[in-house]
């Protein structure tokens, strides 16, 4: 049973922890859990590169499933247009970002 | 006959822009109720020197508004109708629809027709019901009647009156690799955006490394954004005006009805985003591009890329600052004389390559000057003499040049301040608040360059003020503060500097939410005890805001961390002083010129460096007993209750000294960042007024190095940055 990645405040501030943490994620296997309910803060950086996370783990065709997503973030990937890369809850696909 | 004329279009939008500014600036002063007429009838003038001018041009749409207008205006001078708050209100959107006017006319683009006719409506109603009831019910038929005829005129507003549609802003976006590292973010820009119109947002992956390459502090993303709003071209600039030197942008405006690329491939899958690159040119239903820009153009937000079909790019872009803010050759304090046309006026306009070659010539001048001193002081014999006195003449002569020469760069900062008015007056009726300004010093004078840097990190000061600072009315009755908010900008000299202050009696830094914010974000430890200067740093953090709700005004987190470096850049600092329930103040000290620095030339070895006199505290001599050796920390001396470290000049410049003992040199004692160092030194020699010699542009950047410049004896002198030096200074010591 695969453990969830729970996410607090990707921002720039706290990157390259992040960046490390999600390439050790890469490297496991099966699909994956992302809890982000904690989050209340999320910048560009932090965004950009989860959604190069969520497109390297599909590429490596493994799922994500969001647990829980704050309202920050749902705000800010919209705001980015970054909803659908992201897989988040809302888009039922990639290919059908709301606005 | 037209290409006659079309030589004297640049001179026409030149004197109409300058003349909308005296003409903003008298409606400003206008006194609801009682006006002066002097000033009533310099607007007046304003509005029919340009109706001349446009009808001559053939500017049609322009001429056709201005008309309108002036009969306004001619009511109003007359006495024939009273000035309202109303009617003041709308004589200022007429500024801002003629300079939007003028732009379009000059680029060469569709005017916003719909905007105009509206605003031209309304004038008339005025007019209409100003001059009695027996006039009243025909006007609205005039003027519905002049509305759609005013639209068919402009050449380029066929497409324009195609219903009430809302008109598209097609942007491209692609950030330069700092845009996120200066605290801008996307996020923020996108959601004032959002707050113009409609928007669609569709990111492009493409350039995005695999997880484990990405320079995760760097942008990747580019965007292709549309916007749905009838707003202004300056509206949607502001959005990214923060981030305007960080990314390139394109801005074009696809008129209402035509339907666009973007919008067509906006649900599209965001990783396969090619689509985006679609050009919006040919579209069916001949989609209305006023501007053709076949690729980004970097950070030319007002810019118009290359058109195939207009030539004019070359004169649009000459004159790129045309209905902004910039300062204007013309005299702001008084309106009317700069209505009153060119002719009147006892200036002319010089390019500023040409002053700078001349202050950089003159310079050249003062160190030869010096050079001859140098050598008269050797000469013996009775020719000596006279010629010393002839030197001493010229001396006298050439810092008069000097400083004559560096007048003409220097402009009051009125330039700067004269934006403000308008600004706090909209912001103020926006948010809901009562707030008077007071400027004063206005008269003071400070170099162009200087100048002109200086006015977006003011209006960030301001704008904070206004919608973080003063409170809404009914806080402030609560507070037992007079409903009324104040701000004060106020600029003075004070020493060799310029000091510029905004002050405010609004509610003040509220410490204890700031350290709070701070401490959720771990950027200060649960225990740690602040000096209120220290939770006053906080605040230049990037991204730091504890606005309890973001608004278009402020609130982004985005901006006290650039109005700092900004200011730093110029060599100046900014200080805070803040008193809760009082209000705050921020002082930007600034230097006068940034060509010239006073400084202390002191000696080292054979050479000689030049440290800036707003640098030194002060100078000592040091006894061998007050020093102090810390281990892997260098040498300490006690100053004043501190203890500050001693940088030998000799060694980190690696010199041979005169003097290696402590008390055989001197200490000056000398700060840069809210630090201070002791530098040992050989002696001092003397304080002069140099030249400032870029090496950026002759060598390049050296740490701890400002510039360098040439001394009398012909030899070259460094001068020495104090903040890059006591860094070096703390690196080197940890590397020993």
């Amino acid at each position: 049973m695969s453990i969830a990645l729970v996410l607090t405040s990707p921002t720039i501030r706290t990157i390259t922890s992040l960046q490390t943490e999600l390439a050790e994620r890469l490297d496991e296997s099966g699909p994956l859990q992302i809890d982000a309910t904690a989050v209340d803060r999320v910048d560009t950086a932090g965004l950009q590169l989860l959604a190069a996370f969520v497109r390297d783990l599909r590429a490596e065709a493994r799922t994500v499933e969001w647990v829980g997503c704050s309202d920050a973030l749902q705000k800010a990937a919209q705001a980015l247009g970054l909803h659908s890369a992201l897989c988040l809850p809302g888009t039922a696909a990639p290919g059908s970002d709301k606005n | 006959m037209d290409l006659d004329l079309a030589q004297f279009h640049s001179s026409f939008f030149e004197e109409s822009f300058e003349a909308l500014d005296g003409m903003e600036a008298a409606l400003l002063g206008l006194d609801v109720g009682a006006p002066d007429p002097e000033r009533v009838n310099s607007i007046f003038r304003v509005a029919h020197s340009i109706k001349g001018g446009a009808g001559m041009f053939g500017f049609k749409d322009v001429a056709s508004f201005t008309h309108t207008l002036e009969t306004l205006l001619d009511e109003l001078r007359s006495g024939r109708m009273a000035v309202t708050r109303d009617i003041s209100d709308k004589l200022l959107l007429s500024v801002d629809v003629m300079r939007a006017m003028l732009t379009s006319v000059q680029r060469k683009e569709a005017v916003d027709m719909q905007k105009v006719a509206d605003l031209q409506f309304d004038l008339e109603m005025i007019v209409a019901q100003g001059a009695g009831g027996a006039a009243a019910p025909a006007a609205p038929a005039t003027a519905a009647a002049t509305a759609p005829a005013a639209a068919g005129n402009g050449a380029a507003a066929a497409g324009a009156n195609g219903g009430s549609n809302a008109a598209r802003w097609a942007i491209e976006f692609r950030a330069l690799p700092e845009l996120l590292l200066r605290g801008n973010d996307p996020i923020a820009i996108f959601s004032s955006l959002a707050e113009l119109g409609k928007l669609t947002v569709v990111a492009n992956m493409q350039a995005v490394p695999r997880l484990r390459s990405i320079d995760a502090e760097r942008c990747y993303l580019t965007w292709t954004l549309e916007l749905e709003s009838d707003c202004a071209r300056d509206q949607v600039d502001a959005a990214f005006e923060w981030a305007a030197v960080d990314c390139e942008l394109t801005i074009k405006r696809v008129e209402a009805g035509a339907s666009s690329a973007p919008a067509a491939v906006a649900p599209a899958a965001v990783v396969e985003a090619p689509v985006v690159a679609a050009p919006p040119v040919q579209v069916a239903a001949a989609p209305k591009v006023v501007e053709a820009a076949p690729k980004p153009v970097e950070a030319a937000v007002a810019a118009p890329a290359p058109a195939a079909a207009s030539a004019s790019t070359a004169q649009a872009a000459a004159t790129p600052a045309a209905a902004g803010p910039a300062p204007k050759p013309a005299d702001a304090k008084e309106p009317a004389k700069a209505a009153a046309a060119g002719g009147e006026h006892s200036s002319i306009r010089v390019s500023i390559e040409k002053i700078d070659e001349l202050i950089n010539t003159v310079g050249e001048l003062v160190i030869t000057q010096a050079m001859l001193s140098e050598l008269g002081r050797k000469l013996d014999g009775s020719v000596a003499e006279q010629f010393r006195s002839g030197l001493n003449q010229l001396e006298r002569n050439m810092r008069e040049l000097q400083e004559s020469v560096m007048r003409v760069r220097m402009l009051p900062i009125s330039f700067t301040f004269s934006r403000f008015p308008r600004m706090v007056r909209d912001l103020a009726q926006r948010l809901g608040k009562q707030i008077e300004l007071k400027m004063t010093g206005e008269q003071t004078e400070l170099d162009k360059t200087v100048l002109e840097k200086i006015g977006d990190p003011l209006v960030h000061l301001v704008r904070n003020s206004i919608d973080h600072g003063i409170e809404a009315p009914d806080v402030r009755v609560k507070a037992g503060k007079s409903p009324t908010g104040i701000v004060h900008l106020d600029a003075c000299h004070r020493g060799g500097h310029i000091a510029v202050e905004i002050r405010d009696d609004g509610n003040g830094l509220d410490k204890s939410r700031i350290l709070a914010k701070a401490r959720s974000r771990g950027l200060v430890g649960q225990n740690d005890v602040l000096t209120d200067e220290q939770v006053h740093e906080l605040i230049f953090m990037p991204g730091f805001s504890t606005a309890e709700k973001t608004t278009d005004v402020s609130g982004r987190g985005v901006g006290m961390d650039v109005v700092r470096r900004n200011v730093k850049e110029l060599g100046g600092k900014i200080e805070i002083a803040s008193e809760l329930g009082k209000g705050s103040r921020f002082i930007i000290t600034l230097p006068l010129t940034l060509a010239i620095v006073d400084g202390q030339s002191v000696s080292v070895g054979s050479e000689t460096y030049i440290v800036p006199l707003t640098s030194i505290v002060e100078s000592l001599q040091l006894q061998p007993q007050s020093v102090n050796r810390l281990s892997g920390r260098g040498e300490v001396f006690s100053f004043r209750g501190d203890y500050l470290p001693i940088v030998r000049l000799h060694e980190l410049f690696g010199i041979e000294p005169r003097a290696t003992a402590l008390h055989e040199g001197l200490i000056v004692v000398a700060e840069g960042d809210g630090r201070r160092i002791g530098l040992f030194v050989d002696e001092l020699l003397g304080q002069q007024q140099v030249v400032i010699k870029s090496m950026e542009a002759n060598y390049g950047p050296v740490d701890g190095v400002a510039g360098a410049t040439i001394l009398g004896d012909g030899s070259v002198a460094l001068i020495l940055d104090l903040s890059g030096l006591i860094r070096v200074a703390a690196g080197t010591a940890r590397a020993a």
